[in-house]
């Protein structure tokens, strides 16, 4: 059969034509769809000294995520060790963009770890945001770098007030880790605070340890000889631990103040009975009778056969905040997701209402905890 | 003044750790020329070892002689196995081999156990092994874990705790038992012999690899009982224990004269007594470089080390 060929080319126009629009529809529609899964790079200790950090922030996120359900958008994790180093954490996410091309990373705990990580995302302009590191220089001149945790000033001021108000406490001693920015940052706004409302610090009462040390007598023992009304120790569990134990041991009978560096259930396991009868600043209490705190709780202890911590929290709180930003910019594109993250409002987490500032830090509540030798008990909650 | 006698005190204990570990790497060397690195990995299994051992149940002095002899025998055998093969290869390839140990025991080690620190009582991870051991021994809720003495000397201004001088004290009497070994024992004078003259030592009729077999078992039983006093004073046990340890241990063994017994152990209390003195003037931060710094310096005014003889070179 021999068809007439101007027919047949004008067809063919009309065919490509149509073709085009319709490329061009499905262009965008396949654009819409691809907002149903969105590539999330993770970065956390998952070995190291911080290890139970890192484990308790990814059974919290999965937990999220699980909960979610199929929902879109889907987040699709690509977890990464950072071994608690800032190298570790540095490679971890260039890895992260260059090989697995993340449009996102949530991570790191401790806020040294985050500062080298942050410089890497900033400059490939990937968002990322941290669950749990407060050390107040992480976000700052850094505009693809936000929080959903509290800052130290605040954390500082509210040790400062409370050993002040609570414990009328009138000296002090602090204990600074030396190998973090997080504790040096936290040393600074406790002293501000705790010296402008009359408090006596004194210089010499001002201590640093290492956190390869292992015998902090030394250390406890200039504390011993000045007998101050508390001791405040912004530094991590395997550590402080330690100095708990060692403190007892050395018949030190001062009050000891902490902050979410101690949240771990390895506190109790290093410190043994010396872990009783101190105040730690955290984002989150498990014994919060909060009714969706206590969902939680029960959630995660099916799951993960243990009481979750301020870890686990924060992880669970990031898991369901990436979810609404992402959904939010209705775009896997980075630069989108950034400016959604950015003005994310009174987005309601287990660990309190966050809404993100214009230094894209979380404005949001802290709890008090005391210790006994097994746990953390809700004492009250601060707000900023 | 106070202080500084304080910071003295402080440094026995830290001090008395590396010596023993230092011991080890002295002793080895002091046969086979060779820097055994896998050595503060020894140190490190030692210190796993026993901790499960008595976590299971068992009384700690059992726990501590078991521990030595496994861990020896592990080390006789490693010995055997990756050194031996390379006695007629040179320096290098035997100390490569020692790096390498040294990785493959951390990682390990890491694999097996998990890279979180472990705390007494430790719970051996889940799996077939651990289970069946569970069901043989008690848990470990119910043992009554042994301690390090906690009591205190407290005359005012100094304080020394009872534990840190019981491992001071473990270190001397260490020390001066291996001594004594080396010089009146028949195996101890054939380490002696073959440290000083190998071919001649071989000639007259020193059984050659036994020797060296001992050095190493001696050398990994000592680590072990660091392991443990290091373990139980500190409560922490971890994958990473042996590198630190292990790399101050190796200052130490240099610095006192490595190849001489008493050497380690002033070597080992010169570090200790350097980090305390670092930490108790607020300079924590350099301690650890501080350690090298001295070893430097030592080396440079007397290359053979504090307590070591001069020996002219074998051309």
């Amino acid at each position: 059969m021999i068809m007439p060929s101007r027919p047949s080319r004008r067809s063919a126009i009309a065919a490509l034509s149509v073709g085009i629009c319709s490329l061009g529809l499905s262009h965008s529609l396949l654009a819409r769809a691809a907002v149903t899964e969105v590539k999330v790079g993770v970065i956390l200790p998952l070995t190291g000294d911080k290890a139970t950090f890192g484990q308790e922030s990814l059974n919290g996120l999965k937990l999220a995520l699980d909960k979610a359900g199929k929902d879109a958008p889907q987040l699709k994790i690509q977890v990464e060790d950072t071994q608690g180093t800032p190298a570790g954490s540095a490679a971890a996410v260039n890895k992260l963009i260059s090989t697995d091309r993340v449009a996102v990373i949530i991570g790191e705990v401790a806020s040294s770890n985050t500062i080298a990580a942050s410089t890497a995302a900033q400059s490939a302009k990937i968002p990322l945001v941290t669950h749990a590191s407060t050390n107040d220089s992480i976000t700052l001149g850094k505009d693809f770098i936000s929080r959903i945790c509290f800052v130290d000033s605040f954390q500082g001021a509210v040790m400062a007030k409370f050993a002040l108000n609570n414990l009328k406490a009138k000296t002090a001693a602090i204990l600074v880790d030396s190998d973090s920015d997080y504790s040096r940052g936290l040393r600074d706004s406790f002293k501000q605070t705790f010296v402008a409302a009359g408090g006596v610090i004194k210089d010499e009462l001002v201590i640093s340890y290492s956190q390869k040390d292992r015998d902090f007598k030394t250390q406890l023992m200039k504390v011993r000889k000045a007998t101050p009304d508390v001791v405040f120790i912004p530094g991590y569990y395997t550590q402080v631990g330690a100095i708990l134990r060692q403190a007892k041991e050395l018949k030190l009978n001062t009050k000891f103040l902490g902050t979410d560096g101690w949240d771990s259930p390895d506190l109790f396991k290093i410190a043994g009975a010396a872990a009783a009868g101190h105040y730690v600043s955290s984002h989150f209490a498990s014994d919060d009778t909060d009714p969706r705190v206590q969902e939680f709780v029960r959630e995660y202890k099916v799951r993960n056969k243990e009481n979750p911590g301020a870890m686990a929290a924060l992880g669970y709180d990031a898991g369901f905040f990436m979810r609404a930003a992402i959904k939010k910019a209705g775009s896997s594109e980075p630069s989108k997701i950034r400016d959604a993250i950015a003005s994310m409002k009174n987005f309601d987490g287990i660990t309190g209402t966050i809404t993100i500032d214009k230094n894209r830090n979380a404005v949001k509540p802290a709890v008090i905890v005391t210790t006994t030798e097994k746990e953390f008990k809700f004492l009250t909650r601060v707000n900023p | 003044m106070f202080d500084f006698i304080q910071y003295l005190f402080d440094g026995l204990a830290v001090g008395s750790v590396y010596a023993l570990i230092a011991l080890g790497y002295s002793m080895v060397f002091g046969v086979l020329q060779l820097v055994n690195f896998a050595h503060g990995e020894l140190f490190m299994v030692g210190a796993y070892f026993v901790m499960y051992a008595i976590s299971l149940g068992l009384p700690w002095p059992l726990a501590l002689a078991f521990g030595m002899c496994s861990v020896g025998f592990f080390a006789v055998i490693m010995e055997r196995l990756c050194y031996k093969p390379l006695r007629g290869a040179g320096k290098l390839a035997p100390l490569i081999t020692a790096v390498g140990l040294s990785l493959l025991l951390q990682n390990l080690v890491q694999a097996i156990l998990g890279p979180n620190p472990q705390s007494y009582p430790a719970s051996l991870p889940e799996g077939y092994f651990s289970n069946a051991l569970k069901s043989i021994f008690p848990s470990p809720e119910q043992i009554q874990l042994p301690q390090l003495p906690e009591g205190l000397f407290d005359w005012g201004e100094i304080v020394v705790r009872h534990r840190d001088l019981l491992i001071f004290i473990v270190a001397v009497a260490v020390t001066l038992g291996l001594e004594l070994f080396l010089r009146k024992s028949r195996p101890g004078r054939g380490i002696r012999a073959l440290a000083l003259q190998p071919n001649a030592a071989k000639l007259v009729g020193v059984p050659f690899d036994f020797t060296i077999s001992i050095t190493f078992f001696i050398g990994a039983a000592l680590a072990v009982l660091a392991g443990l006093l290091q373990g139980m004073a500190d409560n922490q046990v971890t994958p990473y224990m042996g590198i630190s340890s292990g790399l101050k241990a190796f200052a130490a063994a240099v610095l006192g004269g490595i190849g001489v017994i008493p050497g380690a152990l002033v070597g080992g209390l010169v570090l200790g007594i350097a980090e305390r003195l670092l930490v108790g003037y607020d300079l924590s931060t350099y301690k650890d470089g501080a350690a090298f710094f001295i070893l430097i310096i030592v080396l440079l005014l007397r290359p053979q080390g504090l307590l070591g003889k001069a020996r002219m070179v074998k051309v």
